[in-house]
């Protein structure tokens, strides 16, 4: 390895590799159904995407469809104006919300259970906080949907404690749409995002605690300067995949918690895409759509890795 | 140890990797070519499973009609049934991967986009017109018959496209099956009498909402719902012209003296959405209407909570009927007292769903004979009656279906029981019999009333089946996407009042381009009227 490294080009290169698969085949042998997993399904569909530019129809197929250009996205952005930027707006919004409100929480739940001492308390309190993150989407709007409606249970304790006199109509008023879908989802994945944050607690070296304690850190001290800077590396590379998802909303879950009276606040880019792309078969027009949304994201995290390797030196590349 | 851990993680990796190809490989084998090579008398046939025929079976294989016809025909036909709510879904996977079934069961005019036409140009599905003469007798007669149900199903070029479902021939009892329903005993017990006018309908309600009618000593009283459509109230005004008759207009496309216009620009519309925010604000809808949930509407109708509305004939009607319910029908709300309603629900006697034949099909001559034996005399008898001596019986020279539909033992209704043996109660490429109607539609007295009461319209403003163009439908689906998406928000922003200015509403409509596609709709309206 050194060798070659030192001379950039050499016409041995090909027996390098070869000398290096013959030496390490367990190891090649096991990334290769990884390796072909991207290729079968995220890399050969993408010649698919040539129907953005194109006015698909299946009778001609992909390749025989006629070229139209930018012609779809500017369906999107010229005929469609009146929704284009609201469920841009709202894309962004949910995600920002999600950010702000949803990226914290299981950091600080993470933070939290690891001030726990007695482990049987510790354990079935974690058990308990994954578990919503197995209850599939469709259960979990069903639940959001029953407790929250007029005659839900959120009501009926509002109306108990007299903090309402009229049930709120959780389910159609525009404004509420993103407390509950943002809050909904931090309920679910409280729990399921803190174990990444313990493991990388875990590998925090003891020494350190002691030290702190003989300098005389409380526990609070202990974990503003022992363990977040411990686990800060670990918070980047989560934040920065985090943004890169942050043009799309799970469609599912959206779809199922709308309505028309909500859509002013809930329609996202997903959403628009598949009532006008699979319901009226404008396939190229769902193409076009994705396709921008994926410049964007692809743009969001090469952006947001440059700051964070600025900022501090830990990146994805 | 971690040696173990490491193998076990392996082999459920290799595990996993099998189940992923194995999901894969079938799709390949199974590809159509390969499945017909062996024997050419087997079609496939895809068509949505109704929910009456799964309560019994998984297949319309199974229903005794078509197994009579598979022997009779030496045919096998295998069903796709596309799974129940993904319908849409499917079919465009479908049309889109192309791996089409030889025959395709279709609302070809409103769930294709650009119509029959488009579908045609698509290569989905064939032309039939120069089949017909030499391989579907019974159709070419029946056609030949009734000229006027030949208009509804052509093109506007004379195209046939497809098997027509048709609603028999006696659009009196055939074409009217969904309306305005109230309870008869809540109106009793008030005192009130069976609302006519617009402005007895606020009456009625109204005394529903603030009385007692249901006893219970509670105000828990609701005065009028949806049940059918109640995932989107529009599309229930829209179906059923209920109340925003009244005005002579509908909410979406129709014509005046063969203009063609569109509701919400009328200015009749300002005087429907206040009365509907006049009734929204004083309590007297259903607010359940705005979740969209059609089950809690439905207990709520069974537990005397909600007094009137608008709802299937068998299947919101006769499953309250069923639950010994005092449920009547009324007719379509007028403006002064007198009046002959304008607009109702009423549908065309062709209800727009055909069986086509696919350019898949390799056998094009077996697929007609299949499709045409629903036209036949023993086709009609089987698809309409099912089995005799099984499902019915003949006295007279008539035709009763048997208790074991009319009164199941299994306590089945009649629509289900009889989706066992013949196709009637779901729609197919036959003409259903008036025994049908008149035997299980309208079993229960109520519901003959019913038929009569929502069949006193005139509707003569409503538009037929139309065929676009290929440009035209997609000028049309570019605004009409954006209109929908738009007209669904605000009518519902209307009638809870959240927004009161119909102005800037038509205002909005102008700007997403409505006037063109009312131009394209008149276009097509004048083609239709010369159809031959």
């Amino acid at each position: 390895m050194e060798k070659s490294l030192s001379k950039p080009y050499t016409p041995n290169r090909w027996q390098e590799l070869k000398k290096d698969l013959i030496r390490n085949k367990n190891l090649y042998l096991m990334v290769l159904p990884i390796v072909a997993y991207y290729f079968i399904f995220h890399y050969i569909p993408m010649y698919g995407l040539q129907i953005a530019f194109k006015d698909f129809t299946p009778a001609k197929g992909i390749w025989g469809s006629q070229w139209v250009g930018l012609e779809k996205f500017r369906e999107f952005f010229v005929y469609d104006s009146y929704y284009v930027w609201r469920i841009i707006r709202n894309t962004i919004l949910i995600n920002v919300y999600d950010l702000i409100f949803g990226f914290p929480a299981p950091i600080i739940f993470a933070l939290l259970l690891n001030e726990i001492k007695n482990s049987i308390y510790k354990r079935t309190l974690q058990t308990v906080s994954y578990m919503p993150h197995f209850i599939s989407t469709v259960v979990i709007v069903g639940m959001i949907m029953d407790f929250f409606s007029r005659d839900g249970l959120i009501n009926q304790i509002l109306k108990s404690i007299g903090l309402v006199s009229e049930p709120i109509s959780f389910m159609t008023e525009p404004g509420w749409f993103r407390p509950l879908y943002v809050g909904s989802g931090i309920w679910q994945n409280l729990g399921w995002g803190s174990i990444v944050y313990l493991a990388a607690i875990s590998n925090i070296d003891p020494q350190l605690y002691e030290a702190a304690l003989i300098d005389g850190a409380g526990r609070f001290k202990q974990a503003l300067y022992v363990t977040i800077p411990g686990i800060l590396p670990t918070i980047v590379i989560m934040f920065l995949l985090r943004v890169g998802h942050m043009m799309n909303v799970g469609f599912e879950k959206v779809y199922l918690m709308y309505n028309p009276l909500t859509y002013e606040t809930a329609d996202v880019i997903s959403t628009y895409v598949y009532r006008k792309g699979l319901l009226e078969m404008d396939y190229s027009y769902g193409a076009a759509v994705g396709l921008f949304n994926s410049v964007i994201n692809f743009l969001l995290v090469v952006f947001s890795n440059k700051i964070a390797k600025k900022l501090t030196e830990t990146s994805l590349w | 140890m971690r040696r173990v851990k490491l193998g076990n993680r392996i082999s459920l990796l290799a595990i996993a990797i099998v189940f992923v190809f194995s999901s894969i490989f079938p799709s390949f084998v199974s590809s159509p070519s390969v499945a017909y090579a062996k024997s050419t008398t087997t079609l496939t046939y895809f068509v949505r499973l109704d929910p009456k025929v799964a309560t019994s079976y998984n297949s319309y294989s199974q229903i005794a009609a078509y197994q009579l016809l598979q022997k009779k025909l030496g045919v096998k036909l295998v069903f796709k049934h596309p799974p129940v709510g993904g319908e849409t879904d499917q079919f465009n996977l479908m049309v889109a991967s192309r791996q089409l079934t030889d025959i395709i069961e279709w609302n070809w005019i409103d769930n294709y986009p650009g119509g029959p036409v488009k579908a045609m140009l698509d290569k989905i599905i064939i032309r039939l017109n120069d089949y017909i003469p030499k391989y579907a007798p019974n159709l070419n007669k029946y056609l030949q018959q009734h000229p006027d149900i030949k208009k509804l199903i052509v093109t506007d070029d004379g195209d046939i496209y497809g098997f027509p479902a048709l609603r028999g021939t006696n659009p009196k009892i055939a074409c009217v099956y969904y309306g305005p329903q109230i309870r008869a005993d809540w109106l009793k017990k008030l005192g009130l009498k069976e609302p006519e006018t617009v402005d007895d309908w606020y009456k009625v309600l109204k005394a529903f909402v603030t009385k007692d009618p249901n006893g219970n000593g509670k105000k828990d009283e609701r005065g009028f719902s949806i049940l059918r459509n109640a995932s989107n109230p529009r599309y229930a005004f829209d179906y059923s012209s209920f109340l925003v008759g009244a005005w002579g207009i509908k909410t979406d496309f129709f014509q005046v003296n063969g203009r063609v216009k569109f509701g919400p620009l009328e200015p009749q519309f300002k005087e429907f959405v206040a009365t509907l925010q006049k009734w929204w604000k004083e309590g007297l809808i259903d607010p359940d209407i705005l979740t969209m949930n059609q089950k809690v509407i439905k207990a709520n109708v069974q537990n005397d909570i909600i007094g009137s509305w608008i709802g299937l004939l068998s299947g919101d009607m006769g499953f309250f009927l069923n639950l010994k319910k005092d449920v009547i029908a009324t007719k379509f709300p007028v403006l002064k007292k007198g009046d002959y309603p304008l607009l109702g629900q009423a549908e065309s006697l062709f209800s727009r769903t055909s069986a086509a034949i696919t350019t898949a099909c390799k056998d094009i001559p077996t697929a007609m004979k299949v499709l045409d034996w629903g036209y036949s005399k023993e086709g009609f008898a089987a698809f309409n009656y099912g089995v005799e001596g099984k499902s019915y019986v003949v006295k007279n020279g008539k035709v009763y279906y048997t208790d074991e539909i009319l009164k199941n033992p299994k306590g089945l209704s009649a629509a289900e029981a009889l989706a066992k043996y013949a196709r009637a109660s779901i729609s197919g490429p036959f003409a259903q019999a008036d025994e049908y109607y008149y035997q299980i539609q309208m079993m229960y007295p109520q519901q003959k009333e019913a038929v009569e009461k929502w069949g006193q319209v005139k509707n003569d403003r409503v538009l037929p089946p139309l065929s676009f163009t290929d440009d035209e439908s997609k000028r049309l689906a570019n605004i009409m996407n954006t209109v929908n998406t738009y007209y669904d928000e605000m009518f519902l922003k209307l009638m809870t009042g959240k927004s009161t200015n119909v102005d800037a509403f038509v205002k909005t409509l102008k700007r997403m381009n409505i006037d063109q596609a009312i131009k394209i709709y008149q276009a097509a309206y004048e083609r239709y009227k010369k159809r031959k």
